[in-house]
C-alpha cells in the first residue's frame, strides 16, 4: 500500500502544483478598496491614463478587462448573473444596442448624465451612453484627386477608382457598421450596389486604418475611408500630412458616426461606482488633453460643452452634418450587414 | 540431497495460447539444471512463473518451493511477490542499471544489509567475477562478458537458494559464449548455489547441465542427465531435437531391429514397428568399390566432417575423422557400431 | 491476505502480471479517452447537419476558403521542401565558409511565430514600407510588388516553417552511410544522380515527416493569412465563430478543417506505410563532408546566410527597433505593468501545461508499456486517437472544446455559485492545451521509458526491491532527462501557440501571443513588437532540443 501512495503524492503534488501555478496569474489580489471593473475594447496605453486621473480624483480602483468589441459581448453573455464586469464598454454603438436589447446592461438615469450626453448620443432609456465619437469618412490624395469626386461614399463605387481603392476588410465592425449604416438610411438594394461598387473596383484591403492613409500617401492609392481621427493623428506627428479628408455625404444625412460608448451592467457589483465613472467620463473626462478620452485620440467629445481636440479644428471648417438617426440601428443590422458583405464578396 | 527448486503442476495460457501446461520440475542443491527446447516452446514462461514474473493459471495442486519455502500455492493461496521469493534473475540483455556503477549494481540486492557486510560482499563478489579494478566503471564501458559477469556477480551477491538464467549467452559472439559457458560453469560450481539455465542452444545446454529439461509445445518432454538424454531419447522431438540423427522405418525384435542397415543392436528392448533412431557418429563408413552406399555430400568441420551417403534410395549422416578423404560418388560399405533407439 | 496482495501489486507492477492488464489499463484508456472527445464532439458536428448554413457557407466563403487553403498547403510545401530539403544536403554533406554556424543558426527562425515574421515583413514590405519606398526612388514611381496576397503569405509561412524539413532532412543525410553512396557512384551516377536516386529516396520518410508538421502548422495558422487577406479554413473559423460570433457556421468550418487535416495525415501515412529504411548494418560509415572552394563555397554561404537573414536576422533587427521605439516612448510604467502582468500570464499557462501534459502522458506511456507485448489493439488505438490532438489545427479543437464544455457552463456555474466556467476558464484553456501537446509529452516520456527494460524492472523486484524502490531508484533516475525535455517543449509550445490560447483564455487574460496579435492584427506594429521579442528570446534558448524533439515526432507521426 505504501507503493500506492507514493505515486499517489506524486500524481496529487503535480497536479497542486499546476492549479497553483495557474490560480496564482489567474486571481487579481482583491482589495478592500473602492473598485470598479470595466469590459474595454479600448486597447491599453491612453485608457490608463484616462483611469489613472479619475482613480486620484475618487479613490476608486478601475479594472481593466479588455477584448474585441464582439468578445466582450460574448463574455457578458457568457457571464449572465456572474459578471464582475460593472460597466461595460466598446467602440461600437451597434454592440451597445445589441446588449441594451438582450437585458445585459441596466438603465441609468442621472442629472449629469442627462445633462452631459444630448440625447442622439444615448439610449433613450439610459441603458448606455457615448463617451466620444468618430466619424468614417473617406480620404483622399489631394495631388490626385479633386475633392468634388468623393463627397459621397456612394462616389467610391465609381469604375474611375479601380485599382486606387484602399479599403478595411469585412472583418473589422467599421466596416461592418458603415454598412450597415448604408443600409440603414439607403435601403439594402442600394447599399449593396454601393458595396459591390467598392469591390468591383478591387480595392486594397488594409486591416489598419493609419496604413491606408500611408499608403495613401506613399501613392498606391488615391482614396480610401478612414476614421477621422487617424487623420488627426497623424496631423498631430506631422502638421503637413498631404492625405486629406472629407466629411462624406453632406448633401444626404451626413457623415457615418459611431461612438466610443459604456453602459452599466444589469448585474453590476460595484453600480454606484460604474455611474460615478461614467459621469467622470463625460464630463471632465471630456476635455481636449491627451490624458483625456476624445483629446487623446483626437475624438470629439459628446459633452457639448467641452471642447474638441486642437488638431481637429482644421477638418473642421465651418461644421458640417452627422448622420445621428441610423445609430441605434447598427446592432440590428449587424446580421444583414454581415451577410451583405459576404454577398459581395467582400474580404 | 536437499531441494532448490520444486515445481508442480505449472499451466498457463495467454488467450488460446498455451505456454506453459502441467510442467514439473526440480533442481537439487548445487546442481545446474537447464531448461531447452525450440523458440516459443514456453521455456521463458516457466522460468518467469518460477520467479514470480508472471502468474500461473490457478489450477489444482500446483505449487512452486524455493529451497525450504513454498512460494506460490494455489490450494493454499499463497503467491509470494518477486521481491520475496530470493531468486536470482540473470537476463539475456544483462539489464544492468545504466546510471548505477559496477558496485552500486551488484550492492543493489543488498539494500537490507548492514554497510560494512554490503561493502566486504561487493568486494568478494568482484573478486569472484574478477572485476575488481572495475568498481566504479559504468555497464556501458565494459565489454559484453564483462557486463556478463556483473550481472552474475549482481542476481547471486543476496545468496539466492537459485538463480535463474535465461539465454545468458544469446548475445555474445560465439567464441566468447564457449568461453563464458565455461566460466560462467565454474563459478557457479564454486560458489555452490543451484541454478536453472534457459536456452534454445543444444550445445551449450548438453555442455551446461547436470540435469537437463527438454521442453517443446509447453510440456517437459524429457528430464535426465545430458548424455542420457542424447543417446536414449524417449521420443523422436528429443532426439532430433538434441543432435542429427537419422530415422530410418523398422522392426524391433527384441535387441535388436531390422532395418535398411540390416540388423542394428538396440539399446533397450522393443518389439514391432519402429523408428529407430542412429545417431550419424554410430555409422562407420568403409571406402569400398563393390559396396552399396554412394558418398553424395560431405561438410567439412575440422574437428569431424559430417558425409551423407545415399543407401537404397535413403539418405544417410554419417560423422567420420576429418582425416579421411570422400569424395562424391565413392563407392563404400556402411557399419552400424553403436546401439540405437527404437521410438 | 491473498486478496489485499493481489490487488497490491496489481496496482504496483502492473506489467509484471499481465493477467491483471485489463484492469489496470482501464484508467488509462478512459484517460485518453478524455482527451480525444473534443475531437470526438467536433466530428458530430458532422450530424448537426443544417442546410441553410452550408448553403450561405458555399455560396459566400467556403470555395475561397478550400481553394485558398488547398493552394496555400501547396506552395508552403514546396517552398519549405525546396529550402529545408537544400539546406539540409548543404549542411549535412559540405563544407564551405560559416556551414559550423549556419547549421544552428538555420533552426533558429523556428523561434518565430508565424504571426511575428508576418506583420515585420508587412511593416517592412508592404507598399508604405521602408524597403518598397526606397526601391521606388530608384526604380521609379510605377515600380510595385503586391505582398498582401497568397503568395505573400506563403513565403513568409515558409521562412517559418523549412527548419522542420531541414532539421530531418539533415539527420536523414547525416544517418546515411558512405558505403551507399560510394556503391551508387561506383555504378557510375554523379554526385547529383545519387542525391536524387540514392540519398533522397532513403531519406524520404524523415522528409515526409517534417513536411507533415510544416502541414499541420501551415493548417493550423490564421494569423498570418489574415494579416496576407487569404481566406483559408482557419481563418475562416476565426472569422465565424469570434468576429461574428455565428456559432453553427463556425463549428461547421471547423469540423470541416479538421477533417482535412486528419485526411491529409492519414493520406501521408498510408503513403508511407512500406517506406520504413533503415540502415542495414550497424557500422554505418559516416560520410565525410566535402569542401566547397571558390565561388561554390562562397555562393553556399550566400544561400544559407540569405535564408537566415530573411527569416530571422532582419526581423530580429526590426523587432528590436520598434521595441526600442516602443519603450522610449511609452509612458513611463505603463509597459512595465502590462508587461510583467502578461509575461507572468504566459510562464503560468507555460509551466501549468507543462506540469498537466505530464500529468497525463506519464500513465498512458506507462499503459502503452505494458500493453506493447500485449495483443490490446483497443488499449492502444485510443490512446494514440488522444494524440491526434496535435494534428488538429488549433482554432479547429479550441471550438471542439468549446462545443463540448458549452453544457457544462449552466449546471457547473449554478453548481458553484458561479466561481466556475468551463469556457474561457482556465479548465477549458489549460484542457485544449493538454489535448494539443500531448503527443509531445507522450513522446519525450515513451523514448525516455524505453531505456528501462522490462527485464531492468523485473531484476531490480528479483533482489528484493519493492515497487517504491523501483520508481525512485530505477525509473526516476532514467527519466529525468525525458521528463524535463518534454517539460521544456510544451512551455515553449504554449508560449508562441496563438489560437487556442486566443479562443479558450480567461476573458482579459492576455498574454505574449495574444498581445502581439491583437495588436499587430490592428497593425499596431511598434507596439506589437516588444512581446514578439520576448517571445522570440524565450523560445531561442531551447532550440538545441529540437532536434532531438523531431527524432521523438518522427517515430509517432
Amino acid at each position: 500500500m505504501k507503493t500506492i501512495n507514493y505515486s499517489t503524492r506524486v500524481a496529487l503534488t503535480g497536479m497542486l502544483a499546476a492549479v497553483v501555478l495557474a490560480s496564482s496569474v489567474a486571481s487579481p489580489a482583491q482589495a478592500q478598496t473602492q473598485v470598479v471593473n470595466v469590459y474595454s475594447a479600448r486597447h491599453y496605453g491612453a485608457l490608463e491614463k484616462v483611469f489613472a486621473e479619475f482613480t486620484k480624483e475618487t479613490g476608486i480602483q478601475v479594472r481593466l478587462s479588455s477584448g474585441s468589441s464582439q468578445a466582450l459581448l460574448e463574455r457578458l453573455r457568457a457571464d449572465g448573473k456572474q459578471t464582475p464586469a460593472d460597466l461595460f464598454m466598446v467602440i461600437d454603438a451597434g454592440t451597445l444596442q445589441l446588449a441594451a436589447e438582450e437585458g445585459l446592461l441596466q438603465p441609468v438615469r442621472s442629472e449629469v448624465l442627462d445633462k452631459a450626453v444630448p440625447p442622439e448620443l444615448r439610449d433613450p432609456e439610459g441603458r448606455w451612453y457615448a463617451l466620444s465619437q468618430r466619424m468614417r469618412t473617406i480620404v483622399y490624395n489631394p495631388a490626385k484627386v479633386k475633392p468634388e469626386e468623393v463627397q459621397d461614399y456612394a462616389d467610391l463605387a465609381n469604375p474611375k477608382w479601380r485599382g486606387r481603392l484602399c479599403l478595411r476588410p469585412a472583418t473589422h465592425i467599421y466596416t461592418i457598421s458603415l454598412t450597415a449604416s448604408l443600409i440603414a438610411t439607403r435601403g439594402a438594394r442600394e447599399a449593396e450596389r454601393i458595396v459591390r461598387g467598392w469591390v468591383n473596383n478591387r480595392p486594397q484591403f488594409i486591416d489598419s486604418d493609419t496604413r491606408i492613409l500611408e499608403t495613401i500617401e506613399a501613392g498606391r492609392c488615391d482614396v480610401g475611408i478612414t476614421n477621422h481621427y487617424y487623420v488627426g493623428n497623424k496631423l498631430k506627428a506631422n502638421a503637413n500630412f498631404p492625405v486629406k479628408l472629407v466629411w462624406a455625404n453632406q448633401k444626404g444625412a451626413g457623415v457615418h458616426v459611431n461612438i466610443t460608448g459604456a453602459g452599466v451592467t444589469a448585474a453590476a457589483p460595484n453600480r454606484d461606482n460604474a455611474i460615478r465613472l461614467l459621469e467622470w467620463l463625460v464630463t471632465k473626462g471630456q476635455g481636449p488633453a491627451d490624458t483625456h478620452l476624445p483629446g487623446g485620440n483626437s475624438e470629439f467629445p459628446v459633452n457639448p460643452s467641452a471642447q474638441a481636440p486642437k488638431v481637429l479644428e482644421s477638418l473642421v471648417g465651418t461644421g458640417f452634418k452627422i448622420d445621428y438617426a441610423t445609430l441605434r440601428q447598427y446592432g440590428k443590422l449587424q446580421a444583414d450587414a454581415i451577410k451583405l458583405l459576404e454577398r459581395v464578396r467582400y474580404q | 540431497m536437499t531441494i532448490a527448486l520444486r515445481a508442480e503442476r505449472l499451466s498457463r495460457c495467454f488467450g488460446e495460447v498455451v505456454a506453459v501446461s502441467n510442467a514439473s520440475l526440480e533442481i537439487a542443491s548445487g546442481e545446474i539444471g537447464v531448461l531447452v527446447g525450440p523458440s516459443g516452446c514456453g521455456k521463458s514462461t516457466l522460468l518467469r512463473l518460477i520467479a514470480g514474473l508472471e502468474p500461473p493459471d490457478p489450477s489444482p495442486k500446483s505449487r512452486i518451493q524455493i529451497g525450504e519455502r513454498v512460494v506460490y500455492d494455489s490450494d493454499k493461496g499463497i503467491d509470494l511477490p518477486p521481491d520475496q521469493r530470493l531468486v536470482g534473475l540473470v537476463f539475456q540483455d544483462y539489464a544492468l542499471f545504466p546510471h548505477m556503477t559496477v558496485a552500486e549494481n551488484i550492492a543493489f540486492g543488498l539494500h537490507t544489509w548492514s554497510r560494512q557486510a554490503r561493502e566486504a560482499r561487493v568486494r568478494e563478489m568482484l573478486a569472484w567475477v574478477r572485476l575488481e579494478g572495475l568498481a566504479q566503471r559504468y555497464p556501458h564501458e565494459l565489454s559484453g562478458g564483462q557486463q556478463q559477469r556483473v550481472a552474475l556477480a549482481r542476481a547471486l551477491a543476496p545468496r539466492p537458494t537459485i538463480v535463474l538464467l535465461d539465454e545468458p549467452f544469446s548475445n555474445l559472439d560465439h567464441a566468447l559464449r564457449v568461453e563464458l559457458r565455461e566460466d560462467v560453469r565454474e563459478l557457479l560450481k564454486q560458489s555452490g548455489v543451484a541454478a536453472l539455465f534457459v536456452t534454445h542452444d543444444r550445445e551449450e545446454a548438453l555442455s551446461l547441465a547436470d540435469t537437463l529439461l527438454m521442453m517443446d509445445g509447453g510440456c517437459i518432454l524429457q528430464t535426465g542427465a545430458p548424455q542420457q538424454l542424447y543417446l536414449e531419447p524417449a521420443s523422436i522431438q528429443v532426439g532430433r531435437f538434441l543432435g542429427e540423427a537419422n530415422l530410418l522405418a523398422g522392426v524391433a525384435q527384441g535387441s535388436y531391429a531390422v532395418c535398411v542397415l540390416g540388423e542394428v543392436p538396440l539399446q533397450r528392448t522393443a518389439h514391432g514397428m519402429a523408428t529407430i533412431l542412429i545417431r550419424p557418429e554410430a555409422l562407420e563408413f568403409h571406402p569400398d568399390a563393390n559396396g552399396d552406399a554412394v558418398v553424395e555430400r560431405r561438410l567439412f568441420f575440422g574437428h569431424d566432417q559430417l558425409i551423407s551417403v545415399k543407401l537404397d534410395g535413403v539418405s544417410l549422416l554419417v560423422r567420420a575423422s576429418s582425416t579421411f578423404s570422400f569424395a562424391p560418388g565413392q563407392r563404400g560399405r556402411l557399419r552400424c557400431i553403436a546401439p540405437a533407439v527404437a521410438l | 491476505m491473498r486478496q489485499s496482495l493481489t490487488l497490491g501489486r496489481k496496482l504496483a507492477v502492473p506489467s509484471l502480471r499481465s493477467s491483471r492488464l485489463s484492469l489496470s489499463a482501464l484508467p488509462a484508456t478512459a484517460l485518453a479517452g478524455c482527451m480525444a472527445l473534443p475531437l470526438v464532439f467536433l466530428a458530430s458536428a458532422w450530424l448537426q447537419f443544417d442546410l441553410s448554413t452550408w448553403a450561405h457557407l458555399w455560396e459566400t466563403l467556403l470555395p475561397d476558403m478550400l481553394l485558398n487553403t488547398a493552394l496555400l498547403v501547396l506552395g508552403v510545401s514546396a517552398l519549405t521542401l525546396a529550402l529545408g530539403v537544400s539546406l539540409g544536403w548543404l549542411i549535412a554533406h559540405y563544407t564551405f565558409p560559416g556551414a559550423n554556424v549556419f547549421k544552428v543558426l538555420l533552426v533558429l527562425p523556428l523561434a518565430v511565430p508565424g504571426y511575428v515574421l508576418g506583420f515585420v515583413f508587412m511593416g517592412l514590405l508592404d507598399y508604405a514600407g521602408p524597403i518598397q519606398t526606397v526601391l521606388r526612388s530608384w526604380l521609379g514611381e510605377h515600380f510595385e510588388v503586391e505582398i498582401r496576397t497568397l503568395v505573400g503569405a506563403i513565403i513568409v509561412l515558409s521562412l517559418v516553417f523549412y527548419p522542420y524539413v531541414y532539421l530531418l532532412s539533415l539527420s536523414a543525410f547525416r544517418e546515411q552511410s558512405a558505403s551507399q553512396r560510394d556503391a551508387a557512384r561506383a555504378m557510375g551516377y554523379s554526385t547529383w544522380q545519387t542525391f536524387w536516386r540514392v540519398a533522397l529516396p532513403l531519406a524520404r520518410p524523415s522528409i515526409a515527416a517534417g513536411w507533415m508538421l510544416v502541414v499541420m502548422e501551415t493548417l493550423t495558422d490564421f494569423a498570418v493569412v489574415r494579416y496576407y487577406n487569404v481566406v483559408t479554413l482557419s481563418e475562416g473559423v476565426v472569422r465565424l465563430w469570434v468576429g461574428q460570433m455565428n456559432r453553427e457556421g463556425g463549428l461547421q468550418v471547423a469540423s470541416i478543417l479538421m477533417t482535412v487535416a486528419l485526411a491529409v495525415l492519414l493520406i501521408e501515412r498510408f503513403l508511407r506505410r512500406k517506406a520504413r529504411y533503415t540502415q542495414l548494418s550497424g557500422q554505418a560509415r559516416p560520410i565525410a563532408p566535402t569542401p566547397l572552394r571558390s565561388w561554390r563555397g562562397i555562393a553556399a554561404s550566400l544561400y544559407a546566410g540569405l535564408v537566415f537573414t530573411l527569416a530571422f536576422g532582419l526581423p530580429g533587427v526590426q523587432l528590436l527597433l520598434w521595441a526600442i521605439e516602443d519603450v522610449s516612448s511609452a509612458p513611463p510604467g505603463t509597459l512595465d505593468t502590462v508587461f510583467t502582468q502578461y509575461l507572468a500570464n504566459t510562464l503560468g499557462f507555460a509551466l501549468g501545461a507543462a506540469a498537466l501534459v505530464l500529468l497525463v502522458a506519464i500513465p498512458l506511456a506507462w499503459a502503452l508499456r505494458q500493453t506493447a507485448q500485449q495483443s490490446s489493439p483497443a488499449v492502444r488505438s485510443v490512446i494514440r486517437l488522444a494524440t491526434l490532438g496535435y494534428a488538429v489545427p488549433g482554432a479547429a479543437l479550441a471550438v471542439g472544446v468549446l462545443f463540448m464544455l458549452a453544457p457544462l457552463n449552466e449546471p457547473v456555474s449554478a453548481l458553484t455559485g458561479g466561481a466556475v466556467l468551463f469556457s474561457g476558464s482556465l479548465i477549458g484553456l489549460f484542457y485544449g492545451y493538454v489535448v494539443r501537446f500531448l503527443a509531445i509529452g507522450l513522446n519525450s516520456v515513451e523514448a525516455s521509458l524505453e531505456k528501462v527494460s522490462p527485464s531492468m524492472e523485473m531484476a531490480a523486484r528479483s533482489l528484493g526491491a519493492r515497487t517504491g524502490r523501483v520508481l525512485r531508484q530505477v525509473y526516476l533516475p532514467l527519466l529525468r532527462g525525458g521528463i524535463a525535455s518534454a517539460a521544456l517543449l510544451v512551455c515553449v509550445d504554449v508560449l508562441k501557440e496563438l489560437p487556442l490560447t486566443m479562443f479558450l483564455r480567461p476573458f482579459g487574460m492576455e498574454t505574449l501571443s495574444t498581445w502581439a496579435y491583437m495588436l499587430a492584427s490592428e497593425s499596431a506594429w511598434v507596439g506589437a513588437a516588444t512581446p514578439a521579442l520576448a517571445i522570440v528570446a524565450l523560445s531561442i534558448l531551447p532550440a538545441a532540443l529540437l532536434l532531438q524533439r523531431m527524432e521523438s515526432l518522427r517515430t509517432s507521426l
